[in-house]
């Protein structure tokens, strides 16, 4: 018998992006193993309410405030009513949120706690501690992992950034990385000859400050006059663009650079399929799924070393530039691109290799593992009200465990607020999704 | 044989749980936070001299934005006649203009008459804007401007002066100004207060030993006066403990509770792009 779970999270489809699709992927596969899964996320325009996606993954969009870039308005108790009656409706066991700047995700964990459910948080990026933001963020999480069962990162790096960011047991934090479906980011048929057409950079980053794009505008001039026969493809879009545009127009490398704006995400693999070499100049990484879709597509990998990078790819996959500098960048680029003209490298077996090292069903496996864990960690004190504000004041400064503890009061007089007036008896069960074995 | 453990994702690495911690980050962290939360003296923190400058900056800019307040006290309580001190300020600011960029001064002299010229023709529009708004609603607006403008100043004092702070302290000055009785007041008013608080200040340095100290005379002259001596005593507590509690406070905290956070290496945070 599967468990019956939510994911809760404010970014899901129709947006796209790596928190989207490791959400589908990882719920497609559990649902494979004979789990039940439903996701929960806020409303996209006009797509509010309950719908169906491939093998019958039932999505909840909640109506609900969008405050910025697809992140609701957060507000601790807001969600209580309606995730409270979803939760009960399916019969949830373990709710799984994802990401730290979601409000949705955090909030399902608290209500899921006082409702004495298991709970489970992924964690997909890195945090510093020197801006407000992330000083709001790593308060918010804390207070939400006080009582969360378990806790998984997608890197080592990560699983670091959470035990200092918010002091939590090592034992409870799993590390289970990303995967891509290797069959949707598979090489051409018919391998590109480097030396006959000359050699292509590829590029696929939104372009924000933090993805490194300062060092791109400077670095693809200094490339284009080192090598004749090296051209770039930038794909992408963002703030950064106009820098490009301008580097475009001020260096006349309108016929080697093709600055080709945002690309939808099924087109991903073509565009990266052009190329020989895929550069990823970012200044702060988690993970770097895309890093594995381009060596999934048979591209050698040229990056800085920042954040979870050095531990995804194997040495003959990658060139790693040492600092984040455009000399050490360029310096990497050169060595690619030495080695591709060589033709050392065979590009053409990194496609079977990446999908025996990130396989979805790799991950949803290594997930059910974590589940099982807090059935087999569990202690009966575990959702114990008393235990649950005991732990609470136990946690941070002086100011911020008492706020802790207020608003976990407050939500136990909401909790039987609504058990008083919508009783727990009178909400619906919903019928599950009828599972061929 | 148990194969040692790597910090690598793409191997399996059957003998170890996907839960398992590297020991050698363990250690790290609990020798850096020995003693629970509070951790050990960091060795780079900043200079309470540096900090107490950069405080100090910012207090003459405060100081100096209450002189809009003090000549409006002037012109509208005491029935001030503003015309003479404004001619005097003029004189000055041109002096000074003249002095230190005399490449520039032509340049300077025109954009000045046109904005003067602009701000006469305005001034019995001005003067009539808010006749039928209440004084009370007045003075809370532009208290609650004064906040905004102190917020959007910048205490770098390299640092051009925002348009939005400017505006913030034009809005105020025609608030203001807007109360008072006869054109020629909301004409001087506006010219004096531009002048000391948006022209001033790119020409002088306000930190200066000798400016500041006629600054601070002239403010906590004024608060005696108006005010009595509580409210003086008050505004100088409050300015102790801004000027030499609050850097050795912050010191203390950066030495002691930032320690741990500031000594773990910086992989989490985004990398600074080197553009060399």
């Amino acid at each position: 018998m599967g468990y019956n779970i939510a994911m809760a999270c404010d970014f899901f489809y129709p947006q796209l992006g790596g928190v989207e699709f490791h959400i589908y992927h990882l719920s497609q596969n559990l649902i494979r193993l004979g789990h039940s899964v439903v996701v929960i996320t806020h409303a996209y325009g006009d797509r509010v309410g309950v719908r169906y996606l491939t093998n019958g993954l039932k999505v909840y969009h909640v109506p609900y405030f969008v405050l910025h870039r697809e992140t609701t308005f957060p507000n601790v108790f807001g969600t209580f009513p309606v995730i409270r009656n979803i939760l009960l409706r399916e019969q949830i066991d373990i709710v799984h949120s994802h990401g730290s700047a979601s409000t949705f995700s955090l909030e399902a964990i608290f209500h899921a706690n006082t409702m004495g459910l298991k709970t489970v948080f992924t964690d997909h990026s890195l945090y510093g501690f020197s801006n407000i933001t992330a000083i709001l963020v790593n308060k918010l999480l804390t207070f939400t992992l006080t009582n969360t069962d378990k806790v998984i990162c997608v890197s080592h790096t990560c699983k670091d950034n959470m035990i200092v960011r918010t002091d939590i047991d090592p034992r409870r934090i799993s590390v289970i990385p990303n995967a891509v479906v290797s069959e949707d980011f598979s090489p051409l048929p018919e391998k590109r000859t480097a030396a006959k057409n000359g050699i292509v950079i590829v590029v696929i980053s939104r372009l924000y400050p933090n993805k490194g794009v300062d060092l791109l505008t400077r670095l693809i001039p200094k490339i284009c006059s080192l090598h004749k026969d090296v051209s770039f493809i930038v794909a992408g879009d963002g703030p950064k663009f106009v820098e490009l545009q301008q580097m475009i127009e001020y260096c006349r490398l309108q016929e080697r650079v093709n600055l080709m704006g945002s690309v939808p995400h099924e087109k991903v693999r073509d565009v990266m399929c052009q190329g020989d070499i895929y550069l990823h100049p970012s200044l702060t990484e988690a993970f770097g799924t895309v890093l594995v879709e381009a060596a999934s597509c048979g591209l050698l990998i040229v990056s800085t070393r920042v954040g979870g990078i050095p531990e995804v790819l194997p040495s003959h996959m990658t060139v790693h530039a040492n600092e984040t500098s455009v000399s050490s960048l360029v310096e990497a680029t050169n060595e690619g691109i030495r080695q591709i003209r060589l033709g050392k490298i065979e590009t053409s077996s990194f496609n079977d290799e990446i999908s025996k090292m990130y396989n979805w069903v790799d991950v949803a496996e290594r997930t059910v593992n974590v589940y099982r864990g807090i059935y087999s960690d569990q202690t009966p004190e575990d959702k114990n009200w008393a235990i649950m504000v005991k732990k609470f004041f136990k946690r941070d400064g002086s100011w911020a465990r008492l706020l802790y503890v207020l608003c976990a009061i407050v939500e136990y007089f909401i909790f039987f607020s609504l058990e008083w007036l919508y009783p727990k008896e009178d909400i619906d069960l919903a019928p599950k999704w009828p599972h061929r074995v | 044989m148990v194969k040692p453990w790597k910090r690598l994702l793409w191997i399996k690495q059957e003998d170890y749980p996907d839960n398992y911690t590297d020991p050698a980050f363990i250690d790290l962290i609990t020798r850096l936070r020995y003693k629970g939360k509070s951790a050990k003296p960091s060795n780079n923190s900043s200079s309470v001299h540096q900090i107490r400058s950069d405080l100090f900056r910012f207090y003459n800019k405060l100081l100096n934005t209450v002189f809009v307040y003090i000549i409006f006290v002037f012109i509208y309580n005491y029935r001030v006649n503003p015309v003479s001190f404004a001619i005097f300020v003029t004189i000055l600011v041109s002096w000074l203009l003249s002095r230190s960029n005399a490449k520039h001064y032509a340049f300077g002299v025109k954009s000045s008459l046109v904005i003067t010229f602009a701000m006469l023709t305005l001034s019995p529009i001005l003067k009539s804007l808010s006749k039928t708004t209440a004084s009370d609603s007045i003075w809370t607006l532009s208290f609650w401007l004064s906040i905004a403008y102190v917020g959007s100043l910048s205490s770098n004092v390299n640092a051009q002066t925002s348009n939005l702070s400017t505006n913030l302290l034009l809005a105020i000055v025609i608030l203001l100004a807007s109360r008072f009785q006869s054109t020629a007041h909301v004409f001087c008013f506006l010219l004096i207060c531009v002048q000391l608080n948006v022209i001033l200040p790119n020409l002088i340095n306000l930190s200066n030993k000798y400016i500041s100290f006629t600054i601070n005379l002239s403010v906590y002259g004024f608060l005696t006066c108006t005010l009595g001596w509580s409210y003086t005593f008050l505004a100088l507590a409050m300015s102790f403990f801004y000027l030499f509690v609050l850097p050795q406070w912050f010191v203390y905290w950066q030495t002691y509770y930032r320690g741990y956070e500031s000594s773990l290496s910086r992989v989490w945070e985004a990398q600074k792009p080197i553009l060399d």
